[in-house]
């Protein structure tokens, strides 16, 4: 799906989150579902598997957020898995993540850790960013093991990485 | 006779120390290979709450001090 695709679409979503009332807590949805496919093989696997009938993966949906999130979220999902369009499930959802974040004027953040962070963490953290970039950011953290310990940090083109992996990575490069 | 032996001989020993040379280099990238995989799983493992704890301290502080 070309880039201009992937707006269209997040575009009509974010239309319709906001027509449900709920535009920051089904876009925050969207962004975990989004996270949850990411990390995991099996529901990755099951979602875009065009042998599995659709109605079955539908039913894989609605088992695993049906009772979690917003009825609209649900149905949006179920959406993206019927039309077939699932692999582009991730970029279509985090441009729904940042179409909300500019409406509120804000910034998305994303920030890859190795551990949870606690509350406290994510607010001094969402603090730091704002102070170091100049905006104020919508802080989203995604457990990620492979980055093995520290954060990385992307907030529109700048990324900061202070990640165990990358300092390995850049003493495998010395080496 | 004996002066083509000896060029034989050194010919042969060249190729000695070459073949010992790239046998030596090979065994340097595998190892060098195998630790660059080993590594980060060595590393992973080591890592307690605290050391995250501080990792995760330490970025903030220094995100915060505009680095």
């Amino acid at each position: 799906m070309s880039n201009a695709k992937v707006k269209a679409y997040a575009q009509a979503l974010f239309a319709i989150a906001q027509a449900e009332g709920a535009a920051d807590a089904i876009s925050n949805e969207l962004y975990a579902v989004a996270r949850a496919y990411e990390s995991s093989d099996e529901l990755r696997n099951v979602l875009s598997d065009a042998t599995i009938p659709s109605e079955r993966r539908l039913q894989v949906v609605e088992q695993l957020i049906g009772t979690r999130v917003n009825r609209a979220t649900v149905q949006i999902v179920s959406m993206i898995v019927a039309s077939g369009q699932v692999r582009e499930l991730p970029a279509v959802f985090d441009e729904v993540i940042a179409l909300s974040s500019a409406g509120n004027n804000q910034d998305l953040a994303e920030v890859r850790s190795a551990v949870a962070l606690t509350d406290d963490q994510q607010t001094r953290l969402a603090a730091a960013l704002s102070k170091a970039t100049g905006k104020t950011v919508n802080l989203k953290v995604v457990v990620d093991p492979s980055v093995i310990g520290g954060l990385v940090a992307t907030v529109g083109d700048k990324v900061i990485d202070d990640t165990v992996r990358t300092r390995l990575d850049n003493l495998k490069t010395r080496i | 006779m004996t002066a083509e032996i000896a060029e034989l001989e050194a010919k042969a020993e060249a190729e000695i120390a070459a073949a010992r040379g790239r046998g030596s280099d090979e065994l340097r990238n595998e190892i060098s290979v195998l630790a660059s995989r080993a590594t980060p799983i060595v590393v992973a493992a080591t890592l307690n709450d605290q050391i995250h704890k501080d990792l995760v301290e330490n970025f903030i502080s220094k995100v915060g001090a505009g680095r």
